[in-house]
Protein backbone atom coordinates (compact mmCIF):
# COMPACT_ATOMS: atom_id res chain seq x y z
CA UNK A 1 0.00 0.00 0.00
CA UNK A 2 1.45 3.76 -0.20
CA UNK A 3 1.48 6.04 2.11
CA UNK A 4 -0.39 8.50 -0.01
CA UNK A 5 -3.23 9.96 1.62
CA UNK A 6 -6.31 9.25 0.07
CA UNK A 7 -7.77 12.22 -2.51
CA UNK A 8 -11.50 11.88 -1.71
CA UNK A 9 -12.66 14.20 -3.89
CA UNK A 10 -10.96 12.52 -6.88
CA UNK A 11 -12.16 9.02 -5.27
CA UNK A 12 -15.89 10.60 -5.17
CA UNK A 13 -15.44 11.69 -9.25
CA UNK A 14 -14.25 7.98 -10.28
CA UNK A 15 -17.06 6.40 -12.46
CA UNK A 16 -17.07 3.52 -10.11
CA UNK A 17 -17.11 4.95 -6.80
CA UNK A 18 -20.07 6.94 -8.37
CA UNK A 19 -21.70 3.58 -9.53
CA UNK A 20 -21.17 2.42 -5.64
CA UNK A 21 -22.58 5.48 -4.27
CA UNK A 22 -26.05 5.43 -6.37
CA UNK A 23 -26.45 1.64 -5.57
CA UNK A 24 -26.40 2.19 -2.14
CA UNK A 25 -29.05 5.29 -2.23
CA UNK A 26 -31.41 3.06 -4.50
CA UNK A 27 -30.76 0.71 -1.91
CA UNK A 28 -31.68 3.30 0.84
CA UNK A 29 -35.00 4.06 -1.00
CA UNK A 30 -35.80 0.45 -1.24
CA UNK A 31 -35.54 -0.61 1.93
CA UNK A 32 -37.90 2.73 3.23
CA UNK A 33 -40.05 1.64 0.87
CA UNK A 34 -40.38 -1.93 1.79
CA UNK A 35 -41.04 -0.81 5.25
CA UNK A 36 -43.68 1.27 4.45
CA UNK A 37 -45.31 -1.39 2.44
CA UNK A 38 -45.19 -3.70 5.20
CA UNK A 39 -46.55 -1.75 7.17
CA UNK A 40 -49.61 -1.28 5.65
CA UNK A 41 -52.58 -3.74 6.78
CA UNK A 42 -52.40 -6.75 4.44
CA UNK A 43 -55.10 -8.78 6.00
CA UNK A 44 -57.93 -7.97 3.81
CA UNK A 45 -56.02 -8.11 0.75
CA UNK A 46 -54.07 -11.41 1.00
CA UNK A 47 -56.17 -13.88 0.55
CA UNK A 48 -57.06 -13.00 -2.79
CA UNK A 49 -53.20 -12.93 -3.87
CA UNK A 50 -53.92 -15.96 -6.42
CA UNK A 51 -57.32 -14.57 -8.08
CA UNK A 52 -54.63 -11.11 -8.44
CA UNK A 53 -52.02 -12.97 -9.94
CA UNK A 54 -54.10 -15.18 -11.95
CA UNK A 55 -55.34 -11.62 -13.38
CA UNK A 56 -52.19 -10.40 -13.99
CA UNK A 57 -51.51 -13.94 -16.03
CA UNK A 58 -54.35 -13.23 -17.62
CA UNK A 59 -52.74 -9.80 -18.93
CA UNK A 60 -49.67 -11.38 -19.95
CA UNK A 61 -51.85 -14.11 -22.36
CA UNK A 62 -53.46 -11.34 -23.90
CA UNK A 63 -50.24 -9.46 -24.18
CA UNK A 64 -48.48 -12.31 -25.74
CA UNK A 65 -50.95 -13.56 -27.83
CA UNK A 66 -52.09 -9.96 -29.54
CA UNK A 67 -48.05 -9.47 -30.02
CA UNK A 68 -47.08 -12.71 -31.73
CA UNK A 69 -50.13 -12.75 -34.13
CA UNK A 70 -50.11 -8.83 -34.65
CA UNK A 71 -46.58 -9.53 -35.59
CA UNK A 72 -47.01 -11.75 -37.83
CA UNK A 73 -49.70 -9.85 -39.67
CA UNK A 74 -47.52 -6.45 -38.80
CA UNK A 75 -44.54 -8.07 -41.03
CA UNK A 76 -46.86 -8.16 -44.52
CA UNK A 77 -48.80 -4.88 -43.64
CA UNK A 78 -45.25 -3.26 -43.45
CA UNK A 79 -43.98 -4.97 -46.75
CA UNK A 80 -47.36 -4.35 -48.25
CA UNK A 81 -46.73 -0.66 -47.36
CA UNK A 82 -43.22 -0.20 -48.35
CA UNK A 83 -42.90 -2.38 -51.55
CA UNK A 84 -46.50 -3.05 -52.55
CA UNK A 85 -47.85 -2.82 -55.72
CA UNK A 86 -50.58 0.39 -56.36
CA UNK A 87 -53.63 -0.56 -54.82
CA UNK A 88 -52.34 -3.26 -52.05
CA UNK A 89 -50.13 -0.32 -50.85
CA UNK A 90 -53.24 2.22 -50.36
CA UNK A 91 -55.41 -0.62 -48.25
CA UNK A 92 -52.59 -1.51 -46.08
CA UNK A 93 -51.98 2.27 -45.56
CA UNK A 94 -55.52 3.11 -45.12
CA UNK A 95 -56.14 0.30 -42.79
CA UNK A 96 -53.10 1.53 -40.53
CA UNK A 97 -54.40 4.88 -40.54
CA UNK A 98 -57.74 4.13 -39.64
CA UNK A 99 -56.95 1.46 -36.84
CA UNK A 100 -53.98 4.20 -35.51
CA UNK A 101 -56.60 6.77 -35.95
CA UNK A 102 -59.11 5.73 -34.11
CA UNK A 103 -59.13 4.87 -29.82
CA UNK A 104 -58.18 1.37 -28.81
CA UNK A 105 -60.81 1.39 -26.57
CA UNK A 106 -63.59 2.05 -29.66
CA UNK A 107 -61.29 -1.11 -31.57
CA UNK A 108 -62.16 -3.12 -28.70
CA UNK A 109 -66.02 -2.36 -28.88
CA UNK A 110 -66.20 -2.91 -32.41
CA UNK A 111 -65.13 -6.26 -32.14
CA UNK A 112 -67.34 -6.89 -29.22
CA UNK A 113 -70.62 -5.23 -30.22
CA UNK A 114 -70.94 -4.64 -33.92
CA UNK A 115 -68.52 -7.29 -35.58
CA UNK A 116 -71.48 -9.68 -34.16
CA UNK A 117 -74.39 -7.69 -35.38
CA UNK A 118 -72.36 -8.00 -39.01
CA UNK A 119 -71.59 -11.77 -38.78
CA UNK A 120 -74.19 -13.03 -36.85
CA UNK A 121 -72.55 -14.80 -34.46
CA UNK A 122 -71.77 -13.53 -30.78
CA UNK A 123 -68.08 -13.40 -29.40
CA UNK A 124 -67.02 -14.05 -26.02
CA UNK A 125 -65.57 -10.89 -24.55
CA UNK A 126 -62.16 -13.44 -24.22
CA UNK A 127 -62.30 -13.74 -28.18
CA UNK A 128 -62.99 -9.77 -28.73
CA UNK A 129 -60.23 -9.09 -26.05
CA UNK A 130 -57.15 -11.12 -27.93
CA UNK A 131 -59.03 -9.87 -31.49
CA UNK A 132 -59.38 -6.19 -30.90
CA UNK A 133 -55.79 -6.23 -29.37
CA UNK A 134 -53.71 -8.41 -32.15
CA UNK A 135 -55.61 -6.28 -34.68
CA UNK A 136 -54.54 -2.72 -32.40
CA UNK A 137 -50.88 -3.98 -31.50
CA UNK A 138 -50.68 -5.35 -35.56
CA UNK A 139 -50.72 -1.93 -36.94
CA UNK A 140 -48.58 -0.26 -34.52
CA UNK A 141 -46.28 -2.99 -35.28
CA UNK A 142 -46.64 -2.24 -38.70
CA UNK A 143 -45.78 1.12 -38.47
CA UNK A 144 -42.49 0.42 -35.97
CA UNK A 145 -41.38 -2.37 -38.77
CA UNK A 146 -41.66 0.36 -41.78
CA UNK A 147 -40.07 2.61 -39.80
CA UNK A 148 -37.32 -0.08 -39.56
CA UNK A 149 -36.97 -0.27 -43.48
CA UNK A 150 -36.94 3.36 -44.06
CA UNK A 151 -33.92 4.00 -41.29
CA UNK A 152 -31.63 2.20 -43.81
CA UNK A 153 -30.49 4.10 -46.21
CA UNK A 154 -31.12 4.12 -49.96
CA UNK A 155 -27.30 3.48 -50.85
CA UNK A 156 -27.17 0.23 -49.10
CA UNK A 157 -29.66 -1.41 -51.63
CA UNK A 158 -28.27 0.42 -54.32
CA UNK A 159 -24.89 -1.13 -52.76
CA UNK A 160 -26.11 -4.20 -52.80
CA UNK A 161 -27.56 -3.82 -56.37
CA UNK A 162 -24.82 -2.92 -57.83
CA UNK A 163 -23.07 -6.65 -57.10
CA UNK A 164 -25.60 -8.28 -58.75
CA UNK A 165 -27.77 -9.91 -55.39
CA UNK A 166 -31.09 -10.02 -55.90
CA UNK A 167 -34.31 -7.68 -54.52
CA UNK A 168 -34.84 -10.49 -52.56
CA UNK A 169 -31.35 -11.43 -51.09
CA UNK A 170 -31.00 -7.79 -50.75
CA UNK A 171 -33.97 -7.14 -48.83
CA UNK A 172 -33.30 -10.46 -46.50
CA UNK A 173 -29.28 -9.58 -45.84
CA UNK A 174 -28.86 -6.33 -46.52
CA UNK A 175 -32.16 -4.61 -45.15
CA UNK A 176 -33.49 -6.76 -43.18
CA UNK A 177 -30.98 -7.24 -40.38
CA UNK A 178 -30.26 -3.26 -40.54
CA UNK A 179 -33.35 -2.69 -39.99
CA UNK A 180 -34.23 -5.17 -37.38
CA UNK A 181 -31.72 -3.67 -35.37
CA UNK A 182 -32.48 0.23 -36.31
CA UNK A 183 -36.30 -0.49 -34.96
CA UNK A 184 -35.30 -1.82 -31.49
CA UNK A 185 -35.93 1.54 -29.62
CA UNK A 186 -39.53 1.98 -31.30
CA UNK A 187 -39.86 -1.37 -30.79
CA UNK A 188 -39.26 -1.61 -27.00
CA UNK A 189 -42.02 1.58 -26.85
CA UNK A 190 -44.14 -0.35 -28.62
CA UNK A 191 -44.35 -3.49 -26.41
CA UNK A 192 -44.52 -1.53 -23.45
CA UNK A 193 -47.67 0.62 -24.89
CA UNK A 194 -49.50 -2.89 -25.77
CA UNK A 195 -49.07 -4.11 -22.33
CA UNK A 196 -50.65 -1.32 -21.04
CA UNK A 197 -53.19 -1.21 -23.55
CA UNK A 198 -54.31 -4.87 -22.48
CA UNK A 199 -55.75 -3.03 -19.64
CA UNK A 200 -58.72 -1.69 -21.82
CA UNK A 201 -60.39 -5.26 -22.00
CA UNK A 202 -61.36 -4.54 -18.78
CA UNK A 203 -64.41 -2.58 -20.35
CA UNK A 204 -66.27 -5.37 -21.69
CA UNK A 205 -65.82 -7.39 -18.71
CA UNK A 206 -62.23 -10.01 -19.35
CA UNK A 207 -60.99 -10.70 -15.96
CA UNK A 208 -57.25 -9.03 -16.59
CA UNK A 209 -55.15 -7.90 -14.01
CA UNK A 210 -56.39 -4.24 -13.76
CA UNK A 211 -60.16 -5.65 -13.63
CA UNK A 212 -58.89 -8.24 -10.79
CA UNK A 213 -57.83 -5.28 -8.57
CA UNK A 214 -60.43 -3.11 -9.08
CA UNK A 215 -62.73 -6.56 -8.39
CA UNK A 216 -60.90 -7.15 -5.25
CA UNK A 217 -60.86 -3.33 -4.14
CA UNK A 218 -65.19 -3.68 -4.75
CA UNK A 219 -64.85 -6.47 -1.81
CA UNK A 220 -62.29 -5.55 0.58
CA UNK A 221 -61.81 -1.74 -0.15
CA UNK A 222 -58.34 -1.58 0.26
CA UNK A 223 -57.30 1.33 -2.12
CA UNK A 224 -54.18 1.96 -0.98
CA UNK A 225 -52.69 -1.67 -1.00
CA UNK A 226 -54.19 -2.89 -4.19
CA UNK A 227 -53.35 0.13 -6.33
CA UNK A 228 -49.70 -0.29 -4.92
CA UNK A 229 -49.96 -4.26 -6.59
CA UNK A 230 -51.34 -2.90 -9.76
CA UNK A 231 -48.36 -0.68 -10.16
CA UNK A 232 -45.68 -2.69 -9.02
CA UNK A 233 -47.80 -5.40 -11.27
CA UNK A 234 -47.57 -3.07 -14.27
CA UNK A 235 -44.08 -1.82 -13.64
CA UNK A 236 -42.72 -5.22 -13.70
CA UNK A 237 -43.85 -6.35 -16.11
CA UNK A 238 -43.00 -3.83 -18.48
CA UNK A 239 -39.43 -3.32 -17.19
CA UNK A 240 -39.20 -7.00 -18.13
CA UNK A 241 -40.30 -6.71 -21.83
CA UNK A 242 -37.99 -3.61 -22.33
CA UNK A 243 -35.11 -6.31 -20.89
CA UNK A 244 -36.13 -9.06 -23.11
CA UNK A 245 -36.10 -7.08 -26.11
CA UNK A 246 -32.44 -5.45 -24.89
CA UNK A 247 -31.11 -8.95 -24.38
CA UNK A 248 -32.05 -10.50 -27.68
CA UNK A 249 -29.75 -7.56 -29.44
CA UNK A 250 -26.77 -7.58 -27.87
CA UNK A 251 -24.77 -6.14 -30.86
CA UNK A 252 -26.60 -2.95 -30.59
CA UNK A 253 -23.87 -0.88 -29.38
CA UNK A 254 -21.53 -2.19 -31.98
CA UNK A 255 -23.15 -0.25 -34.86
CA UNK A 256 -23.05 3.74 -34.95
CA UNK B 1 -17.28 -2.78 -73.90
CA UNK B 2 -19.13 0.12 -72.89
CA UNK B 3 -21.27 1.42 -75.32
CA UNK B 4 -23.81 4.64 -75.28
CA UNK B 5 -25.62 5.90 -77.76
CA UNK B 6 -28.04 9.01 -78.26
CA UNK B 7 -29.24 8.77 -74.42
CA UNK B 8 -31.38 10.88 -73.56
CA UNK B 9 -33.02 11.14 -69.26
CA UNK B 10 -34.50 13.86 -67.24
CA UNK B 11 -35.17 14.75 -63.73
CA UNK B 12 -38.47 16.15 -63.81
CA UNK B 13 -37.75 19.42 -65.81
CA UNK B 14 -34.11 18.71 -65.56
CA UNK B 15 -32.28 17.47 -68.52
CA UNK B 16 -29.56 15.64 -67.04
CA UNK B 17 -28.70 13.94 -70.21
CA UNK B 18 -28.77 14.77 -73.19
CA UNK B 19 -28.03 13.20 -76.23
CA UNK B 20 -24.96 11.70 -74.91
CA UNK B 21 -23.10 8.92 -77.50
CA UNK B 22 -19.68 7.59 -76.32
CA UNK B 23 -17.88 4.20 -75.89
CA UNK B 24 -15.43 2.17 -73.92
CA UNK B 25 -13.30 0.13 -74.94
CA UNK B 26 -11.78 -3.08 -73.15
CA UNK B 27 -8.79 -2.01 -70.85
CA UNK B 28 -9.37 1.49 -71.28
CA UNK B 29 -9.36 4.15 -68.27
CA UNK B 30 -11.85 7.33 -68.65
CA UNK B 31 -12.05 10.09 -66.63
CA UNK B 32 -15.37 11.74 -66.22
CA UNK B 33 -15.22 15.60 -65.11
CA UNK B 34 -17.34 18.42 -64.56
CA UNK B 35 -19.33 20.56 -62.54
CA UNK B 36 -21.51 19.59 -59.87
CA UNK B 37 -25.11 18.98 -61.94
CA UNK B 38 -23.09 18.33 -65.32
CA UNK B 39 -24.83 14.79 -65.01
CA UNK B 40 -21.52 12.59 -64.82
CA UNK B 41 -22.67 10.85 -61.78
CA UNK B 42 -26.49 10.01 -63.75
CA UNK B 43 -24.40 9.00 -66.78
CA UNK B 44 -22.51 6.63 -64.64
CA UNK B 45 -25.00 5.16 -62.70
CA UNK B 46 -27.09 4.49 -65.69
CA UNK B 47 -24.03 2.22 -66.67
CA UNK B 48 -25.65 -0.55 -64.58
CA UNK B 49 -29.10 0.76 -64.46
CA UNK B 50 -29.07 2.23 -60.83
CA UNK B 51 -30.65 5.07 -62.81
CA UNK B 52 -33.45 4.54 -66.19
CA UNK B 53 -33.29 6.32 -69.20
CA UNK B 54 -35.87 7.50 -70.92
CA UNK B 55 -34.51 6.95 -74.35
CA UNK B 56 -31.45 5.61 -76.39
CA UNK B 57 -29.24 2.72 -76.13
CA UNK B 58 -26.97 1.41 -73.54
CA UNK B 59 -24.92 -1.91 -73.77
CA UNK B 60 -22.51 -3.51 -72.06
CA UNK B 61 -20.46 -6.09 -73.11
CA UNK B 62 -23.00 -6.53 -75.13
CA UNK B 63 -25.91 -6.49 -73.28
CA UNK B 64 -28.44 -4.21 -73.66
CA UNK B 65 -28.82 -2.78 -70.33
CA UNK B 66 -32.13 0.18 -70.75
CA UNK B 67 -34.99 -1.35 -69.94
CA UNK B 68 -34.99 -3.98 -72.85
CA UNK B 69 -32.87 -6.71 -70.53
CA UNK B 70 -34.76 -9.04 -68.59
CA UNK B 71 -32.46 -9.86 -66.10
CA UNK B 72 -30.05 -7.17 -65.22
CA UNK B 73 -28.74 -8.61 -61.93
CA UNK B 74 -26.86 -10.96 -64.60
CA UNK B 75 -25.18 -7.63 -65.90
CA UNK B 76 -24.50 -6.30 -62.65
CA UNK B 77 -22.30 -9.27 -61.55
CA UNK B 78 -19.96 -8.19 -64.10
CA UNK B 79 -19.90 -4.56 -63.36
CA UNK B 80 -18.40 -3.28 -60.07
CA UNK B 81 -18.93 -0.32 -58.45
CA UNK B 82 -17.37 2.03 -55.61
CA UNK B 83 -19.64 5.06 -53.92
CA UNK B 84 -18.81 8.32 -52.70
CA UNK B 85 -20.20 7.40 -49.03
CA UNK B 86 -18.67 3.87 -49.36
CA UNK B 87 -22.14 1.95 -48.70
CA UNK B 88 -20.46 -1.14 -46.57
CA UNK B 89 -22.80 -2.91 -44.85
CA UNK B 90 -22.71 -2.34 -41.09
CA UNK B 91 -23.99 -5.16 -39.69
CA UNK B 92 -21.22 -7.02 -41.14
CA UNK B 93 -17.68 -8.06 -40.60
CA UNK B 94 -15.37 -6.57 -43.25
CA UNK B 95 -14.76 -10.31 -44.76
CA UNK B 96 -18.59 -10.60 -44.72
CA UNK B 97 -18.72 -7.59 -46.66
CA UNK B 98 -16.64 -9.19 -49.38
CA UNK B 99 -18.05 -12.42 -49.58
CA UNK B 100 -21.83 -11.57 -49.38
CA UNK B 101 -22.42 -11.23 -53.19
CA UNK B 102 -19.64 -13.63 -54.40
CA UNK B 103 -21.40 -16.64 -52.17
CA UNK B 104 -25.31 -15.56 -52.99
CA UNK B 105 -25.04 -14.42 -56.42
CA UNK B 106 -21.95 -16.51 -57.95
CA UNK B 107 -22.79 -19.86 -55.54
CA UNK B 108 -19.19 -19.74 -54.25
CA UNK B 109 -18.23 -22.01 -51.07
CA UNK B 110 -17.41 -19.57 -48.09
CA UNK B 111 -14.17 -20.90 -48.12
CA UNK B 112 -13.71 -20.57 -51.59
CA UNK B 113 -15.12 -16.86 -51.49
CA UNK B 114 -13.06 -15.77 -48.23
CA UNK B 115 -9.87 -16.78 -49.82
CA UNK B 116 -10.64 -14.67 -52.55
CA UNK B 117 -12.07 -12.21 -49.95
CA UNK B 118 -8.61 -12.20 -48.08
CA UNK B 119 -6.30 -12.06 -51.23
CA UNK B 120 -8.05 -8.61 -51.92
CA UNK B 121 -7.97 -7.31 -48.59
CA UNK B 122 -3.77 -7.70 -49.05
CA UNK B 123 -3.86 -6.08 -52.18
CA UNK B 124 -5.65 -3.03 -51.07
CA UNK B 125 -3.55 -3.10 -47.92
CA UNK B 126 -5.09 -3.71 -44.90
CA UNK B 127 -5.53 -7.54 -44.61
CA UNK B 128 -5.36 -7.19 -40.78
CA UNK B 129 -9.01 -5.97 -40.88
CA UNK B 130 -11.35 -8.49 -41.63
CA UNK B 131 -12.99 -9.20 -38.02
CA UNK B 132 -13.46 -5.21 -38.09
CA UNK B 133 -16.71 -3.57 -38.45
CA UNK B 134 -16.69 -0.91 -40.76
CA UNK B 135 -17.66 1.94 -38.39
CA UNK B 136 -14.07 0.85 -36.38
CA UNK B 137 -12.21 1.98 -39.68
CA UNK B 138 -11.38 5.28 -41.11
CA UNK B 139 -12.74 6.54 -44.00
CA UNK B 140 -9.65 5.57 -46.37
CA UNK B 141 -10.02 2.08 -44.70
CA UNK B 142 -13.30 1.79 -45.62
CA UNK B 143 -13.27 2.95 -49.29
CA UNK B 144 -10.30 0.54 -50.00
CA UNK B 145 -13.07 -2.45 -48.33
CA UNK B 146 -15.04 -0.99 -50.52
CA UNK B 147 -12.94 -1.22 -53.79
CA UNK B 148 -11.97 -5.05 -52.56
CA UNK B 149 -15.78 -5.61 -52.19
CA UNK B 150 -16.60 -4.96 -55.79
CA UNK B 151 -13.37 -6.62 -56.93
CA UNK B 152 -14.40 -9.81 -54.99
CA UNK B 153 -17.38 -10.45 -57.72
CA UNK B 154 -14.44 -10.54 -60.14
CA UNK B 155 -16.11 -8.01 -62.57
CA UNK B 156 -14.94 -7.05 -66.16
CA UNK B 157 -15.53 -3.24 -65.48
CA UNK B 158 -14.83 -1.20 -62.56
CA UNK B 159 -17.42 1.96 -62.18
CA UNK B 160 -16.17 4.74 -59.22
CA UNK B 161 -18.65 7.61 -58.52
CA UNK B 162 -16.48 10.39 -56.64
CA UNK B 163 -14.55 7.69 -54.74
CA UNK B 164 -12.31 10.24 -52.93
CA UNK B 165 -15.04 13.29 -52.23
CA UNK B 166 -16.13 11.95 -48.97
CA UNK B 167 -12.37 11.11 -47.78
CA UNK B 168 -10.07 13.92 -45.87
CA UNK B 169 -7.23 14.54 -47.78
CA UNK B 170 -4.67 12.45 -45.86
CA UNK B 171 -6.55 9.55 -47.20
CA UNK B 172 -7.66 10.38 -50.52
CA UNK B 173 -3.71 9.15 -51.50
CA UNK B 174 -4.13 5.57 -50.28
CA UNK B 175 -7.20 5.50 -51.81
CA UNK B 176 -6.11 6.73 -55.64
CA UNK B 177 -3.02 4.16 -54.83
CA UNK B 178 -5.52 1.02 -55.01
CA UNK B 179 -7.10 2.21 -58.30
CA UNK B 180 -3.82 3.34 -60.05
CA UNK B 181 -2.71 -0.62 -59.17
CA UNK B 182 -5.91 -1.55 -61.01
CA UNK B 183 -5.71 0.54 -63.73
CA UNK B 184 -1.98 -0.52 -64.58
CA UNK B 185 -3.55 -4.27 -64.36
CA UNK B 186 -5.64 -3.82 -67.06
CA UNK B 187 -8.68 -3.37 -65.70
CA UNK B 188 -11.39 -1.58 -67.42
CA UNK B 189 -12.58 1.27 -65.27
CA UNK B 190 -14.92 4.58 -65.95
CA UNK B 191 -14.08 6.96 -62.73
CA UNK B 192 -15.83 10.07 -62.10
CA UNK B 193 -13.53 12.36 -60.17
CA UNK B 194 -12.34 15.52 -59.83
CA UNK B 195 -8.36 14.40 -59.05
CA UNK B 196 -7.39 15.54 -61.97
CA UNK B 197 -3.47 13.79 -61.16
CA UNK B 198 -5.04 10.77 -61.29
CA UNK B 199 -6.38 11.71 -64.66
CA UNK B 200 -3.08 12.76 -65.86
CA UNK B 201 -1.10 9.59 -64.52
CA UNK B 202 -3.63 7.35 -65.86
CA UNK B 203 -6.61 8.09 -68.11
CA UNK B 204 -6.83 7.35 -71.48
CA UNK B 205 -9.62 9.34 -72.19
CA UNK B 206 -10.90 12.75 -70.11
CA UNK B 207 -14.39 13.26 -70.88
CA UNK B 208 -16.06 16.58 -69.45
CA UNK B 209 -19.62 17.08 -69.42
CA UNK B 210 -22.01 20.55 -68.56
CA UNK B 211 -25.56 20.31 -68.65
CA UNK B 212 -25.92 16.78 -69.31
CA UNK B 213 -23.71 17.03 -72.86
CA UNK B 214 -20.27 15.95 -73.56
CA UNK B 215 -18.65 18.68 -74.55
CA UNK B 216 -14.72 17.17 -74.39
CA UNK B 217 -13.46 13.66 -75.10
CA UNK B 218 -10.03 13.69 -74.97
CA UNK B 219 -6.60 12.15 -74.25
CA UNK B 220 -5.32 14.02 -70.43
CA UNK B 221 -2.49 15.58 -71.97
CA UNK B 222 -4.54 17.03 -75.16
CA UNK B 223 -7.48 18.12 -72.20
CA UNK B 224 -5.55 19.78 -70.21
CA UNK B 225 -3.29 21.39 -72.72
CA UNK B 226 -5.87 22.27 -75.24
CA UNK B 227 -9.22 21.92 -74.18
CA UNK B 228 -11.36 23.71 -76.96
CA UNK B 229 -14.75 24.30 -75.42
CA UNK B 230 -15.06 27.55 -72.97
CA UNK B 231 -16.75 25.52 -70.45
CA UNK B 232 -14.02 23.25 -69.86
CA UNK B 233 -11.64 25.78 -69.82
CA UNK B 234 -13.15 27.86 -67.47
CA UNK B 235 -13.56 24.27 -65.34
CA UNK B 236 -9.81 23.54 -65.34
CA UNK B 237 -8.65 27.09 -65.02
CA UNK B 238 -10.85 27.05 -61.54
CA UNK B 239 -9.90 23.14 -60.34
CA UNK B 240 -6.43 23.32 -61.66
CA UNK B 241 -5.69 26.56 -59.50
CA UNK B 242 -8.11 26.37 -56.52
CA UNK B 243 -5.34 27.22 -54.15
Amino acid sequence: MTDQPVDLRRAMRSPRVKLLIWRIGCGVVLMLALRAVLDLDWTSVAPSWLFLLTGLGRSWLLAIVAITAGGLAAAPLALARVYGPPGIRQAATALIECVRATPELMIVFWVYFTLPIVTGNQVTSWNAALGSLSVIAAVYLAEVFRAGLYSVPRGQSEASAATGMSGFSTFLYVILPQAVRNMVPALIAQLVGLFKTTSLVYAIGVMEFFRSITVTNNAVFAPYQLYLVLALGYFLSCFAITRIVRWYDPKYQLLE
Amino acid sequence: MIGFKNVHKHFGALHVLNDVSFRVEPGEVVVICGPSGSGKSTLLRCINRLERIDSGEITVDGIRVDDATPDIAKVRAEIGMVFQQFNLYPHLRVLENLILAPVKVRGLSREQASGIARALLAKVGIPEKETSYPSQLSGGQQQRVAIARALAMQPKIMLFDEPTSALDPEMIREVLEVMVQLAKEGMTMVVVTHEMGFARRVAHRVVFMDQGRIVEDAAPEAFFTQAKDPRAQVFLSKILTHI
